[in-house]
């Protein structure tokens, strides 16, 4: 990969996919988003890495309307999400996995997808392309659980429950808040695979945080850095990881 | 298989269950046990519609008997001859008293009024979780019994409404708690029952997936005060006389016991529940008399039940806070255990 990510960046402008503009998320004085701009397009792996407390989670919880946004705008195809409610931006096609797992534990595998995709197919039904809760759980190869309650699976499993429940929404972007973690290096080569048979057969853009650096570089076309709620820097795998801030804030021991 | 002939193939154990224990009470027991039996089968109704709000949104739910109460109240004042309302509510409001309508079309606008209070009051309760969602349903309890004691001319106020044209017998009963069984299991896999119970689950990872909570709990919540009004409606036209306290704390008390025992996320607690509770309302009441048991002459213990049901709520919360029945339906449990045993063989947890 010889482009640069600046490149790639205005080669989606314009395009499908999320923008924000200057977001920013205050908690009482503390800023935890300071004004991020970032993009990520149709078809594309952006990667968002950053030490412990940078505000990598809230950032994705201000674009999922988990958190409201204090200063700037955000947007899928151009259309300001800003402003709305969690389930509005779900319905915008804005679907998500959490850092700390929540699944529906009481509902069986099968369940959990369906609660997503009755969603798309009641608000998203133009965007719906008629796979069923069966070919959500083969795509991320956990349909051998299906009729398990959720919450008796195994940690990794539940972790591909998440983003199997998030791709029944149809979604225009993929958030996956550390999608690796407590996995071992064989789960998440495997995940890595799963990301990327994702990236090819769908055309929406996916937002991947992980504190596993190989698996971001390997994964990701461009990556964002991020510390003290702001952006320092931006690029593709090999500017990061020459960026000698990066190695400063990031890669220099403060990573744990 | 759809979901109507898959629930409707679910609900076959239950109805066999309770259409046999119908038909044993009216083999065998006394015209009192007729009555007690009939009784289980309006509570068990009132449970199960109070298991589709509560069950399935988690949210706590302590009104329901409020729509017992205006639905049978509402079938009182319709259906109750003009001769016998001249004398029980002379000069009733909108002319009430001059008035009777027929048996279905009292029921049908009885139902109508509990579903008219129920999307009210369910536009604002179904905001609400948590401490805020327990005493706002309490209120609305609480408002509904204030109406039906202080508006004398239209119930007699605390007084009792009697007169009621008795219509129904047990195996009628026992038809509705069938039919409320199968439409409380097919709202628990309907779409909206599984994004309600995702709700319930996990709010948060709910609203992430697009689910918008307040309109399924308003469904949740209009559906089981239609049950509960049907239960209501279904004992006034047994017992032919109500009053205020027919429909108040010791009837949403005997009721929530049968739900938490027997566990509120599937249909099959409220049914497990319901028949437990029942039978140990019956043992205890008994005991309240004072009889005499193996030449023992009991001391009358007036009180006994009320102890029996905080007792159940309290040790099931203690002990089983899911429940006899967890979350299972009766006929999951043997495909859950033996999924279990297998697990356990292959050294999964
Ligand atoms: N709801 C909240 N209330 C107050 N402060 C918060 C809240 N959520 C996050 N923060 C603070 O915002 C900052 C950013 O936290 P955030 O969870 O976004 O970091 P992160 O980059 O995801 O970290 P990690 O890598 O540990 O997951 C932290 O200082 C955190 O304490
Ligand atoms: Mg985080």
């Amino acid at each position: 990969m010889d482009q640069s990510a600046e490149m790639i960046e205005s080669a989606v402008d314009g395009a499908g996919g999320l923008r924000t503009h200057g977001v920013g998320k205050h908690f009482g004085g503390v800023y935890a988003v300071r004004d991020v701009s970032i993009s990520v397009g149709d078809g594309e792996i952006v990667g968002l890495i950053g030490p412990n407390g940078a505000g990598k989670t809230s950032l994705m919880n201000v674009i999922s309307g988990v958190l409201t946004v204090d200063e700037g705008d955000i947007e899928i195809d151009g259309v300001s999400i800003t402003s709305l409610a969690t389930a509005d931006c779900a319905r915008m096609g804005v679907a998500r996995t959490f850092q700390n797992i929540r699944i529906f534990s009481q509902l069986d595998v099968r369940q959990n997808v369906q609660v997503a995709l009755t969603t798309a197919l009641r608000h998203r039904a133009s965007y719906a392309r008629g796979l069923g809760v069966d070919d959500f759980l083969d795509i991320l190869g956990i349909a051998d659980v299906a009729p398990r309650k959720a919450g008796t699976l195994p940690y990794g499993t539940q972790r591909r429950l998440e983003i199997a429940r998030a791709l029944a929404l149809y979604p225009r972007v993929l958030l996956l808040d550390e999608p690796a973690a407590g996995m071992n290096e064989t789960e998440t080569e495997a995940l890595m695979e799963t990301i990327r048979s994702l990236h090819d057969r769908f055309d929406f853009g996916i937002l991947v945080i992980d504190h596993d650096l190989r698996f971001i570089m390997n994964l990701c076309q461009r990556i964002y850095v991020m510390d003290m709620g702001a952006i320092i820097a931006h690029g593709i795998p090999a500017e990061i990881r020459a960026n000698p801030k990066v190695q400063e804030v990031y890669l220099g021991g403060r990573h744990d | 298989m759809s979901l109507i002939t898959q629930t409707a193939a679910r609900t076959i154990l239950p109805a066999i269950v309770l259409a046999g224990a119908a038909a044993l009470v009216m083999l065998l027991g006394q015209p009192f046990h007729e009555r007690v039996a009939y009784v289980f089968f309006t509570n068990l109704i009132i449970v199960l519609g109070l298991q589709v709000f509560m069950g399935n949104s988690n949210v706590a739910n302590l009104g329901h008997i409020a729509f017992a109460g205006i639905a049978g109240y509402a079938v009182a004042i319709l259906y109750t001859p003009v001769a016998l309302k001249a004398a029980l509510i002379p000069g009733a409001p909108f002319g009430l008293d001059n008035v009777a309508l027929g048996l279905v079309p009292a029921i049908l606008v009885a139902l109508a009024i509990t579903l008219l209070v129920a999307l009210l009051s369910g536009l604002a309760l179904s905001r609400l979780t948590g401490v805020a969602a327990t005493i706002g349903t309490m209120a609305l309890l609480v408002i509904v019994h204030v109406v039906l004691v202080n508006w004398v001319e239209l119930t007699r106020g605390p007084r009792a409404f009697y007169g009621v044209p008795v219509i129904f017998t047990l195996p009628w009963a026992v038809g509705a708690a069938v039919i409320a069984v199968y439409i409380a299991k097919l709202f628990r896999e309907s779409q909206d029952g599984i994004q309600l119970r995702a709700t319930g689950d996990n709010l948060l990872a709910a609203k992430a997936m697009g689910v918008d909570v307040e309109r399924v709990r308003l469904k949740a919540w209009i559906l089981g005060a239609f049950l509960c009004g049907t239960g209501g409606i279904l004992f006034t036209l047994f017992n032919g006389t109500i009053a205020p306290n027919s429909f108040y704390f010791s009837q949403t008390f005997l009721t929530i016991a049968m739900l938490i025992l027997g566990g509120m996320r599937s249909v099959s607690g409220a049914i497990t529940g319901s028949i437990v509770v029942a039978v140990g309302f019956e043992v205890f009441r008994s005991l309240e008399n004072g009889p005499v048991i193996l030449g023992i002459d009991l001391p009358e213990a007036f009180g006994l039940t009320g102890f029996f049901l905080g007792a159940v709520i309290v040790l099931s919360l203690t002990f089983r806070p899911m429940g006899l029945m967890g979350n299972d339906e009766w006929e999951d449990v043997w495909p859950a255990l033996r999924a279990r045993l297998a697990g356990r063989r292959e050294g999964r947890p």
